[in-house]
């Protein structure tokens, strides 16, 4: 096991490196150029002195080849515009996000494992078709729309949140935690309608097994059958969801982070792409994919410790 | 069809049982009756398809319904009603006075879960048992069912074991609380041939050190014929003969059950080719109008395209669903 979760982070190495190339190719290949939007109308006389200043002048791969070098020694550069270095203007947002993720985990989480679980408990009644309902609109209702119509009802109609605007928790826990109600509802909604989708499906699967049967024919009792013998089994499939989830929470919450005015890396990177702030973009990129790989790292092993069949780094 | 002297153990009273979806309703059970003596060994014969299992689940009332629906008769076990009782009363006879063995041990056993938990689960629900107690009773039972080394396996899983031993853990759950009844839903057809003689001859063992009841459902006629005392035939969701196995596989009297006992190969013979019944098990949901069996019956009777026989009984213990026998017996 150990031996394991070493070698994998070891492949994370390479891994890391290719797809910094990769991530810093694609940014400086978008047509636009960060001097001309520094610069505005002034003229542009200047461009060339700021340029050579910036190294932009130099040949791309020339440039690639600083930035990985700089990147092994840890400095992911500096930003065009904020005046501040890429690792701390992402550190400052990382709060934001991890919070937001994991506030729109937790309300996912809560929401649809136990939609999921019920609706299959009696397919295609309903209860289920009610539920399925419900699912489907969670996917289908665009973010936005969603987060206006909660801002509207429970921050306008009924002034329990406010509509947007982060407080960091050192500000108290208690406006912490109204400031990040609303949003992670929002998208605690919507990823929930796939959790209960995926629960449902992987329950109905589980619960037609031999074993269950098994279990029902000892006497036990149908909530031990589901909660006990039945979810251990089918809830293996959504951790791997989750982690996905999770991953895409970390670097993709831009819209909610948008319509909420949280300040969170999301809404950094975008800024970022639009003055076409290439250290800040590369530097955002490259943490998102990083912490998509160590979810999925995390997860993986997580697997190991639910389901006794899954035992890495041993020859069967 | 009471044919035992005193009271049986188990009395199936004319169960029909058929399964319902919005567009269709399939008589799965039609008529079925039988009883279960105590201490008596008796097998449900039959090819796949014919409704031994359902059998089975339907005395344990363990059928999901929808689609099940009982359509009547009575399931009799020491002298209550199942049918009439509770969820909770037959949550307490379930695992504990009757107890079933099924056919899939590679996907009977939950597989995230312990061995020694699953061997503990019908323990604890039925018996009030200290944690030492327990572990000791797992212990004793994984070792009735000659499981090597059973105290270092408990914390071990059903993936680390094989069929024959997964069995064998099911075997130790079945009889874990000393049940009234074993019902063993094909235990052996799963598990090549060396190992079924092992399983078979444990089943044995156990049966005579527990005097327990045991309704061993098979496709096997030569399973059948070593282990159990009574024999009841199963054709397309009906009883169609029952006897005593040293009766039946004398003089039997059903053509579709001569036809089992002429498909079996014999060891004084083994130069002819062996026979075969013509034709194929009817799909319950088409079954053929008239006796189930005439369309691939060698004694086919005008009679037997209109109405379908009932079951009598021949002789003492001998009963029969064919006018063949009814004709004979007027």
């Amino acid at each position: 096991m150990f031996s394991y979760i070493i070698k994998r982070i070891l492949i994370l190495i390479p891994t890391w490196i290719l797809l910094g190339i990769l991530i810093f190719f694609i940014i400086n290949m978008i047509p636009g150029d960060p001097v001309a939007i520094m610069l505005g109308t002034e003229s542009a006389e200047n461009a060339e002195i700021i340029r050579e200043r910036m190294g932009l002048n130099k040949p791309i791969v020339e440039r690639l080849g600083i930035w990985i070098f700089d990147l092994l020694r840890g400095d992911l550069g500096e930003s065009y515009f904020l005046g501040r270095s890429v690792a701390q203007s992402i550190l400052e947002r990382i709060p934001v996000t991890l919070s937001l993720a994991f506030f729109g985990m937790l309300f996912s989480v809560i929401i649809g494992i136990p939609l999921g679980i019920l609706a299959s408990l009696k397919p295609n009644s309903l209860r289920d078709t009610s539920i399925m309902g419900f699912s489907l609109l969670g996917i289908s209702i665009p973010e936005f729309f969603l987060g206006l119509l909660l801002i509207y009802a429970l921050s306008l109609g009924l002034n329990l949140f406010p509509s947007g605007g982060y407080s960091p928790l050192s500000r108290g826990a208690f406006s912490w935690i109204r400031s990040l109600f609303l949003p992670s509802l929002s998208i605690g909604i919507i990823w929930s309608a796939y959790i209960a989708r995926l629960m449902r499906s992987s329950m109905l699967e589980v619960l037609n097994q031999d074993f269950i049967t098994t279990a029902r024919a000892k006497g036990q009792t149908e909530y031990i059958v589901v909660m006990k013998h039945a979810l251990r089994n089918g809830i293996l499939p959504i951790v791997t969801a989750i982690g996905m989830i999770f991953a895409l929470l970390l670097s993709g919450a831009f819209i909610t982070e948008y319509l909420f005015r949280l300040p969170g890396a999301g809404s950094l990177i975008i800024s970022s792409i639009k003055k076409r702030d290439y250290p800040v973009v590369q530097g955002g990129l490259l943490f998102f994919a990083s912490s998509i790989l160590l979810v999925n790292l995390l997860v993986d092993i997580l697997y190991a410790f639910i389901d006794p069949r899954i035992k890495y780094g041993k020859k069967s | 069809m009471a044919i035992q002297e005193h009271d049986p153990l188990l009395s199936v009273e004319h169960l029909s049982l058929s399964f319902e979806t919005t567009e269709s309703s399939v008589v799965v059970l039609d008529d079925i009756s039988l009883a279960i003596g105590k201490d008596e060994i008796v097998a449900l014969v039959g090819e796949s398809g014919c409704g031994k299992s359902v059998t089975a689940m339907s005395i344990m009332r363990l059928l999901h319904s929808p689609p099940a629906q009982y359509k009547g008769g009575n399931i009799y076990f020491q002298g209550e009603d199942l049918l009439k009782s509770s969820d909770r009363h037959l949550r307490d006879i379930r695992g504990n006075r009757i107890s079933m063995i099924f056919q899939e041990p590679m996907t009977s056993l939950n597989p995230v879960l312990t061995i020694g938990d699953q061997v503990a689960e019908s323990l604890t629900l039925h018996n009030k048992l200290t944690k030492e107690e327990t572990l000791k009773a797992v212990v004793d039972l994984l070792e009735k069912v000659r499981i090597p080394g059973a105290r270092q396996r408990l914390k071990s899983f059903p993936t680390q074991y094989s069929g024959g031993m997964r069995q064998r853990i099911m075997i130790a759950m079945a009889i874990s609380c000393k049940p009234d009844l074993l019902i063993a839903d094909e235990p052996t057809t799963a598990l090549d041939v060396t190992i079924q003689a092992q399983i078979l001859e444990l089943l044995k063992t156990l049966k005579r050190e527990t005097s327990m009841s045991i309704l061993l459902i098979t496709h096997d006629l030569g399973v059948v014929a070593e282990f159990s005392e009574r024999i009841i035939v199963m054709y397309a969701g009906q009883i169609v003969e029952s006897a005593s196995t040293r009766e039946l596989f004398k003089t039997p009297l059903h053509p579709y059950t001569q036809g089992l006992l002429n498909s079996l190969p014999k060891l004084h013979n083994l130069e002819t080719r062996l026979k075969t019944i013509e034709g194929y098990v009817p799909s319950l949901g088409k079954l053929p109008v008239g006796c189930h069996f005439h369309p691939r019956c060698s004694h086919v009777m005008p009679i037997c395209r209109e109405s379908c026989p009932p079951i009598i009984e021949i002789k003492q213990g001998h009963t029969c669903r064919c006018f063949l026998q009814s004709e004979a017996c007027v």
